[in-house]
């Protein structure tokens, strides 16, 4: 098979327009300097130094971190819940379900941002670990509904048939075959989820209190009070995480069906 | 072992799906010896798969009662009936070797491994899988799928096989030998195989007896050739094979009067209100005057004559428009023309009355 140069050219143009301005990055990360002048006039650790060295970008780090792991486990349940009752429906009611449940994708980050912060203020979880990761978890549960959804979609009930007239008990059949088989949705959502609210800005930027200050409000304070490449650095580790966290799960992904398919006899 | 021992019942059963529409199977008799393969046919919505989808227990019946061995297993769930399914789209679980497929029933019954090992592997061998144990169904063929499905469903020695048209998604040289190992897997093991399909050739070839469905009910019920020669109804006569239907009425109890012609009726009972039909080939074409003694026959117009090698084919269209045929020994159609005015005949072996 010969592939088309057209389509070739076409693909690597659009993986540069998504992926250089990204690469750009690093090496301003790497700076001696202390503008964000380009090339770098010279190279140096420093501002990944100062990234762990100061408290404020350490702390918020950990901060992200801790509401990102906290709010992906639970958009997973409900998300896959959802997912799971949504199919039970008929396909009016089915579409109707997903669409309220998918609205936080569509309704502007700033309104759910604003609508989020007075209640919680009100509630007493403004500027709380706890709000922060409730108003994420609003925001990513979306992600595992439609990754989740798409799978159960391909999924054919005649497995589910078979598996009970194999003599499995419906807990077995869902443990054995459904759960098995809509795994891969459930983890690309958890993906999803974790690096939606790892890098979300809007709600934690209003709900933030000096205690809950998350990378990416850290660098938009940076960037508002005086930008030093330390904010790249900060970028870079973003990415990092980021990608890490995909290429770990799909890795791992393609490793586990090479296992399965010699399992067996 | 008594004599009820393994027999599946069918009993008024009855399933409406709520709503105003008609009920999906309104009452349905059946019953089922042990060993017997029994086929459920009839087109697309007649209610054959709804029936055998209650016998398996996925579809709670409206009312009516199952039972196999004179236990009544009606609210039972499926998972605790025991039976065999195979599948259309075969069900295998992608996610499984063919091993793995195979074992579950024996998991969820708790067999020993090495009871399992020695199982699955004499069932795989024998349905010619024997060094695929450790492949998935997605590296399968059409072919080799079916046979799991088929090694799945009994490596658990079910008393009942449910397959609901398992041979629909193969094609047709497959089809034909997959039929040929169906058969003689049911001559070997001895099972109840409720088989659905709406395929009328792949009924005939494969079953102990045919239940013609049509609109949720039984219209027609017997061995394939009874079925075919006698089929008691108009819609068996035209859902089984081809028939040229003559509906008149009886001028007296020995004749039948249909346009201007006048038929003997032969001897035995007939329906008060009847169709006569004649298989194609049953049907002889004649010169006008050179009808044998003794044979009905009917004007008709040659429309087409279609050389099939043995046998010809020849296109006929009888006084009232309608069309028909006669298959004829191609020695016995190398006379006919199309355009030819002859008649077409039978003796009266060959005619069947059957309700309209």
């Amino acid at each position: 098979m010969r592939r088309a140069p057209l389509l070739w050219i076409v693909v690597c143009s659009v993986a540069a327009l998504l992926t250089v301005p990204t690469l750009f990055l690093i090496p301003m990360s790497l700076t001696g300097g202390s503008t964000f002048q380009f090339p770098p006039p010279s190279w140096s650790l420093r501002w990944y130094r100062n990234l762990v060295e100061d408290r404020g970008w350490r702390d918020a780090v950990m901060v992200s971190l801790q509401v990102a792991v906290l709010s992906t486990p639970m958009a997973v349940a409900i998300g896959t819940g959802a997912a799971f009752g949504l199919m039970r429906l008929g396909a009016r009611l089915r579409l109707i379900g997903a669409g309220a449940l998918s609205a936080p994708l569509v309704i502007p980050n700033i309104l759910i941002a604003l609508a989020i912060y007075g209640m919680f203020l009100q509630m007493g979880l403004s500027g709380t670990i706890l709000g922060l990761v409730l108003g994420q978890t609003a925001l990513a549960v979306p992600f595992v509904l439609i990754a989740v959804l798409a799978r159960l979609q391909g999924y054919d009930r005649n497995l589910t048939a078979a598996a009970l007239s194999l003599g499995a008990t419906p807990a077995t059949v869902f443990r054995t075959v459904t759960f098995p088989l809509v795994l891969p949705g459930i983890v690309a959502g958890g993906v999803f989820a974790f690096v939606a609210s790892f890098d979300e800005l809007v709600i934690a930027l209003l709900l933030q209190s000096p205690r809950t200050v998350t990378l990416p409000v850290q660098m938009f304070n940076a960037v508002v009070e005086a930008a030093d490449p330390t904010i790249s650095a900060a970028s870079t580790v973003l990415v990092v995480v980021v990608s890490a966290v995909i290429l770990v799960a799909q890795i791992g992904w393609t490793r586990r069906s090479e296992k399965r398919s010699g399992s067996g006899a | 072992m008594n004599a009820r021992a393994g027999r599946l019942e069918i009993r008024e059963l009855v399933k409406h799906y709520g709503g105003d529409g008609p009920a999906a199977v309104a009452g349905i008799d059946l019953t089922i010896d042990p060993g017997e393969f029994i086929t459920l046919l009839g087109p697309s919505g007649s209610g054959k798969t709804t029936t055998l989808n209650m016998i398996a227990g996925f579809v709670p019946p409206t009312s009516g009662s199952i039972l196999l061995g004179g236990t009544d297993l009606t609210g039972l769930q499926p998972h605790k009936r025991g039976f065999g399914m195979v599948f259309q789209s075969y069900a295998l679980f992608p996610h499984m070797s063919v091993f793995d497929n195979v074992a579950y029933p024996l998991r969820q019954r708790g067999k020993s491994k090495a009871e399992i090992r020695k199982l699955v592997l004499d069932i795989v061998e024998r349905f010619g899988l024997a060094g695929l144990e450790r492949r998935r169904p997605a590296q399968l063929s059409g072919g080799q799928q079916q046979r799991v499905a088929l090694a799945r469903a009994l490596v658990f020695s079910p008393p009942v096989l449910l397959l609901d048209e398992p041979l629909g998604a193969l094609d047709r040289k497959l089809r034909a030998q997959l039929q040929l190992e169906l058969k003689k897997l049911h001559q070997e093991v001895g099972l109840t195989f409720v088989f659905v399909t709406h395929d009328q050739d792949e009924a005939m070839y494969l079953s102990d007896r045919i239940a013609v469905f049509d609109e949720g009910r039984i219209d027609g019920m017997g061995r394939p050739a009874e079925l075919y020669d006698d089929p008691g109804t108009l819609f068996v006569a035209n859902f089984l094979g081809e028939a040229n239907t003559f509906a008149g009425r009886f001028a007296d109890p020995r004749t039948y009067a249909w346009n201007d012609e006048k038929w003997r009726t032969g001897e035995g009972d007939h329906p008060a209100e009847a169709v006569l039909v004649v298989r194609p080939e049953r049907t002889r074409v004649f010169a006008p005057g050179e009808v044998p003694p003794g044979w009905n026959s009917v004007g008709a117009i040659v429309t087409d004559v279609s050389r099939l090698g043995p046998t010809s084919r020849i296109d006929l269209a009888f006084p009232d428009g309608r069309a028909g045929a006669a298959v004829l020994p191609s020695t016995d159609a190398v006379q006919v023309r199309v355009g030819d005015d002859v008649r077409a005949a039978w003796d009266l072996p060959s005619q069947a009355f059957v309700t309209p």
